[in-house]
């Protein structure tokens, strides 16, 4: 009789190890499996060489230059709409990555960006006469509406949304330039 | 000897053939869910809701034990993020995909929390059927309405409003201003899968075939009118991105407000991604037979939610449909939903191009079917049968709306919480006669009830004798034992316990006593 | 049972829910055709616009030269010409501003785009802020300062806005009168009811030859602050006083406006009609919006004669009379104020006049 509580015992302890070695690999298990793709996440941005995704726009070769000559600075040295308008400068001038997801031009395409065929006083005057009748279409278009078709046709992509920043950007770009060049509204090209 | 390795071979083979047939149709059937969740619902572009169904599913595969688990991009979820970031930022933008990641981030976070929190974790449990019912149909309501706009090429509306009001100016602008071969592509899309949904050998493909019939409508209009003409907004380009987009959340200092306004999006998220994951495990644990501890899922989602806003990816948590159709197809373990993530890999590698030119007008068209196909008429007629359960899922549903998302959730879980009170404060009590039998908990949310009873059937001239039986009462309180002392000293009043085999009374009684309360005891 | 079988019950829902898509296609088709009908329409002008639209040479041709320019300058600059579709719109944009509620238009509903359907109550017209159809100008024949021009406002759109946190083109920017000032629902922001507005908000930009990007002093309100002052407090009491003495002729006693025959003479400024509680003109909200705007317009007749301080009195005392709250303030808020509004006026003004029938004509609506 007096055997029977020390089995007793010993079978207790014995299930409860038993118990533990089970949690002990279940933790186990999901913390290496945690590691694993914590570790797929630290590879992918600093193993595999990948481009990583920034809200922040970069500042392109040409990006000071522009701003000079364009007086960018008379809205501030950053601000929201400063942004926009640089964003709207890549956009026009690296057309193929800033706007990647609306072009199937690549770099070594040409014409792969809107500058190519446009100069930027070319969109200015474009936006001082927007939404105006065209004739071929019947009804009243937008700037916004000219570039997203260009998008679309020229640049060999997709139609983005029309408020999409890859198109609003555009936009306050060319109004930048119109405003430098002092544009009025209907400004036909060569004057104010 | 050999024989019988072959044949466990060819078994196996046939597990594994039948494992990757399950994989490859999952990952058919999500394609078009993952890319219309996130362009149409989301507003994020389409890589998101493809990485969310590549890594998210193989993250919560390789995290959660269950077999017949597959996380992967949730409508609710998607609808969510759309509602939440709308005002912060211009859709498809760098500052508004900066600000979801972020959003997905605290989501994972928040759901850290509720993993290392256990009380939190098992409050999940409280979240009863009909008031999840409840928010899943407002939301499958709310998703038909939002996706009016997109349907015919109109811009969304952006800023805050009451819902419903949107809804009916979204639809009259629809009739009115709509673009015309937007509005066709849409109408094309919808009308193929609700025609090919019926069909029950067709159901699981119905919403891929609506879609292919759209973009070739749309191809067909694009080489006959020209696609600067239709301007019927696209997909877009996604193969740049690669396999794999590594991404930063926006944390900076200038973004602090928008971050904090979207604290309660991220609650919301956090919230609906782990009551889904919850329920559906609890539903799957009883259909396959194979139980797994809710946690796990817990963990799975906490953990894979915090990596994915790290490559670009939309959060992850449960689907109803995808793990019924695993269960349907009789899935034996974690292979079909590894195997889904490879092959969705493979198919958006090779066919990158075509799910470029999708136009968006499918995709609302994919959402509307989405929302009209998370009302479930039966679920919804079961609740109706129960009162308690009838106002709980009414007034879930109409916080939807009324409230917003974050709104529902609060109340949702409020409800719940109530909904679980008010049951555990009505125990069942029952005047027979001279018996008063009461059934459920004596504490101090129930005594009210139990004491308004008591004392109208001891005012009762009828009976000289007044019996409690306190047998199927299984929890007690310290109130509650007071309020049973003071009865006790009630001269009328004797107790009946059936658990104990006799009689508790004041006095003890002869045998002959014993017999008779046997008798008595028997008639009730 | 065969794959491709279809109940009986099914069938029936399957095809009344195809005929009910189809129905509204056809719908769809209908309302497409007759936009562009009226579209193709052309318009009849109210008095206002007529006048102005003359004064400023509107016509269909191969270019566009200001008359108004052209008087100012001695220069004529020829800008892009309108084409008849151009004309119309901004002839329709033009009588949207002068004429919201469509009151002089023959069928309200198709010459103002419907715009009532997102304007709540009867009031409101834009002209009673954008005064002189968006483009007032003092006797001289110059914009004036701080008159909520809606050419300068063109030029100057894309720029960052702190209420909603987001740079806003010009077609948000009529959004945000249509939530807050007008009190209303949104349009959709490609209906045509925004397009032509910015058409003709285009158009004066033309006409006056303002330039992108600059500022000019027409642009928005000439705001009033409190440093402008003796900063005495902006006091309540005084502000009801001062209302009562100069603005309850006009606006009421309780701020609900003047309507005669079914038309507001003089818009509420309180009230279900009124602009609500999100809307920059409530003082507790910007308190240098209001103010402006009065000391520069109010009274009707008798403009400049309101001090700073009396201008900031009565801006704070009519901001505090009930009015409907805003899309953010949810819907409690909303229903709490709907109560007010409805029931308050008629309390007080029974209260007030309880025999005493003197006091009539101070109070109540």
């Amino acid at each position: 009789m007096d055997s029977a509580p020390d089995a007793a015992f010993a079978a207790g302890r014995e299930r409860r190890r038993v118990a533990r070695q089970a949690r002990f690999v279940v933790v186990l298990r999901g913390a290496l499996s945690a590691a694993a793709i914590v570790g797929f996440a630290l590879w992918a941005h600093f193993g595999s060489g990948r481009p990583v995704f920034s809200p922040h726009s970069k500042p392109e070769a040409g990006w000071e230059a522009f701003r000079e000559a364009y007086g960018v600075d008379t809205f501030g040295r950053d601000g929201y709409f400063v942004r926009a308008v640089q964003n709207g400068y890549n956009l026009v001038h690296h057309t193929h990555r800033y706007a990647w997801r609306f072009t199937r031009k690549g770099a070594l395409d040409h014409p792969n960006a809107c500058i190519d065929c446009h100069s930027a006083e070319a969109l200015a005057y474009a936006f001082a006469s927007g939404d105006r009748f065209d004739a071929r279409l019947g009804r009243r278009v937008s700037f916004e509406e000219h570039v997203k078709r260009c998008y679309a046709t020229h640049l060999d992509g997709f139609v983005p949304t029309i408020y999409d920043p890859a198109v609003r950007d555009i936009r306050i770009f060319a109004r930048m330039v119109a405003h430098h060049m002092q544009l009025g509204e209907g400004a036909e090209v060569g004057t104010p | 000897m050999k024989q019988a390795v072959s044949s466990w071979v060819a078994r196996r083979a046939g597990a594994v053939g039948n494992e990757l047939l399950i994989g490859l149709t999952l990952a058919i059937v999500v394609l078009p869910q993952a890319v219309a969740f996130s362009t149409t619902l989301a507003g994020l572009p389409s890589y998101f809701g493809l990485y969310g169904a590549i890594w998210g599913m193989l993250f919560t595969a390789l995290l959660n034990p269950s077999r017949v688990f597959h996380g992967g991009p949730n409508s609710t979820q998607s609808a969510v993020i759309g509602v939440t970031l709308l005002p912060v930022a211009p859709q498809f933008g760098p500052d508004y995909i900066g600000y979801a990641l972020t959003l997905f981030l605290l989501a994972g976070l928040i759901q850290l929390l509720f993993l290392t929190i256990r009380p939190l974790g098992r409050f999940l449990d409280f979240v009863s059927e009909p008031v999840a019912n409840g928010m899943i149909c407002g939301i499958g309501l709310y998703m038909i309405f939002k996706s009016f706009p997109p349907f015919a090429g109109l811009p969304v509306n952006t800023q805050v409003e009451w819902r419903l009001w949107i809804a009916w100016q979204s639809f009259l602008a629809v009739l009115e201003i709509g673009n015309m071969h937007a509005i066709h592509i849409g109408l094309i899309t919808l009308l193929v899968t609700v025609i090919t949904r019926q069909f029950d050998t067709l159901r699981n493909w119905a919403i891929l075939l609506g879609i292919v019939a759209g973009t070739l409508y749309s191809e067909y209009l694009n080489a006959n009118v020209g696609v600067g003409e239709t301007l019927v907004e696209q997909t877009a380009n996604i193969s740049p991105a690669g396999f794999v987009y590594p991404s930063l959340p926006l944390f900076t200092q200038e973004a602090m407000p928008d971050i904090i306004s979207i604290i309660p999006g991220a609650v919301t998220l956090a919230l609906l991604g782990l009551i889904q994951t919850v329920a559906a495990m609890r539903l799957m644990n009883r259909k396959s037979g194979q139980f797994v501890d809710a946690r796990h899922g817990i963990f799975a989602d906490a953990v894979s939610n915090c990596v994915l806003p790290f490559i670009s990816a939309l959060p992850t948590c449960a689907s109803f449909n995808r793990m019924s159709l695993m269960q349907t197809m009789n899935t034996g373990s974690r292979l079909a939903a590894i195997s889904s993530a490879l092959f969705l890999l493979a198919l958006v590698s090779f066919f990158g191009e075509y799910i470029a030119i999708v136009p968006v007008p499918a995709m609302a068209a994919i959402i509307m079917v989405v929302g009209a196909n998370m009302i479930d008429w039966s679920d919804i007629k079961a609740h109706f049968q129960h009162r308690p359960e009838a106002i709980v899922f009414s007034a879930s549903f109409l916080s939807v709306h009324v409230f917003g998302l974050f709104g529902a959730v609060i109340c949702g879980s409020l409800l719940a919480l109530a909904y679980a009170q008010w049951e555990k404060a009505h125990p069942n009590i029952t005047l027979e006669g001279n018996v008063l039998r009461i059934r459920g908990n004596i504490y101090y949310g129930s005594l009210p009830v139990i004491e308004s009873l008591y004392h109208r059937a001891n005012i009762d001239e009828r009976f000289d004798e007044l019996i409690v039986d306190f047998s199927a009462v299984h929890h007690i309180d310290p109130e509650g034992i007071r309020w049973l002392a003071e009865v006790g000293r009630n001269g009328r009043v004797r107790f009946a316990e059936r658990r104990g085999g006799q009689d508790r009374r004041g006095d003890s009684a002869g045998r002959s006593g014993e017999r008779k309360e046997r008798r008595r005891r028997q008639a009730l | 049972m065969k794959p491709f079988a279809l109940g009986w019950g099914k069938a029936v829902r399957l095809a009344l829910l195809v005929g009910a898509l189809l129905a509204l296609y056809v719908l769809a088709v209908a309302r497409h055709d007759e936009r562009a009908r009226i579209r193709e329409q052309p318009v009849t002008l109210t008095p206002g616009c007529e006048e102005k639209l003359a004064r400023y040479g509107l016509a269909a041709g191969s270019g566009y030269a200001s008359p108004y320019t052209l008087a100012r300058s001695g220069q004529a600059r020829v800008k892009r010409g309108y084409s008849a579709e151009d004309v119309r719109a901004i002839q329709r944009g033009c009588n949207i501003i002068d004429d919201l509620q469509g009151q002089l238009a023959a069928d309200p509903s198709r010459e103002r785009w419907n715009s009532t359907r997102f304007v709540r109550g009867t009031h409101t017209s834009c002209d009673h802020c954008h005064q002189g159809i968006g483009d007032k100008q003092t006797a001289a024949g110059v914009a004036q300062t701080g008159s909520l021009s809606l050419a300068a406002s063109w030029v100057m759109a894309d720029m960052y806005d702190q209420f909603t946190g987001i740079l806003l083109p010009y077609e948000l920017r009529q959004m945000q009168c249509y939530i807050n000032s007008s009190n209303g629902y949104k349009p959709n922001v490609a209906d045509d009811l925004i397009r032509d507005v910015t058409a003709y908000s285009r158009f004066l930009a033309a006409a006056l030859d303002l330039r992108f990007g600059n500022h000019y002093a027409e642009q928005g309100i000439d705001e009033v602050t409190a440093a402008s002052t003796l900063k005495r407090g902006d006091d309540y009491v005084r502000g009801a006083a001062l209302y009562k003495e100069k603005c309850a002729r006009c606006h009421g006693p309780q701020g609900l406006g003047t309507v005669v025959d079914g038309k507001a003479l003089y818009p509420a400024v309180a009230g279900p009609n009124a602009f609500n509680q999100q809307s920059r003109n409530n003082f507790s909200f910007v308190s240098t919006i209001l103010p402006g705007f009065l000391c520069r317009n109010m009274p009707l007749g008798e403009e400049g004669t309101l001090t700073n301080q009396d201008c900031r009195d009565i801006g704070f005392y009519v901001s505090n009379m009930p009015r409907p709250a805003g899309d953010k303030d949810g819907p409690l808020a909303a229903l709490w104020h709907q109560l007010m509004m409805r029931v308050m006026p008629t309390l007080i003004h029974t209260i007030e006049t309880w025999q005493r029938p003197e006091v009539t004509q101070e109070s109540g609506t």
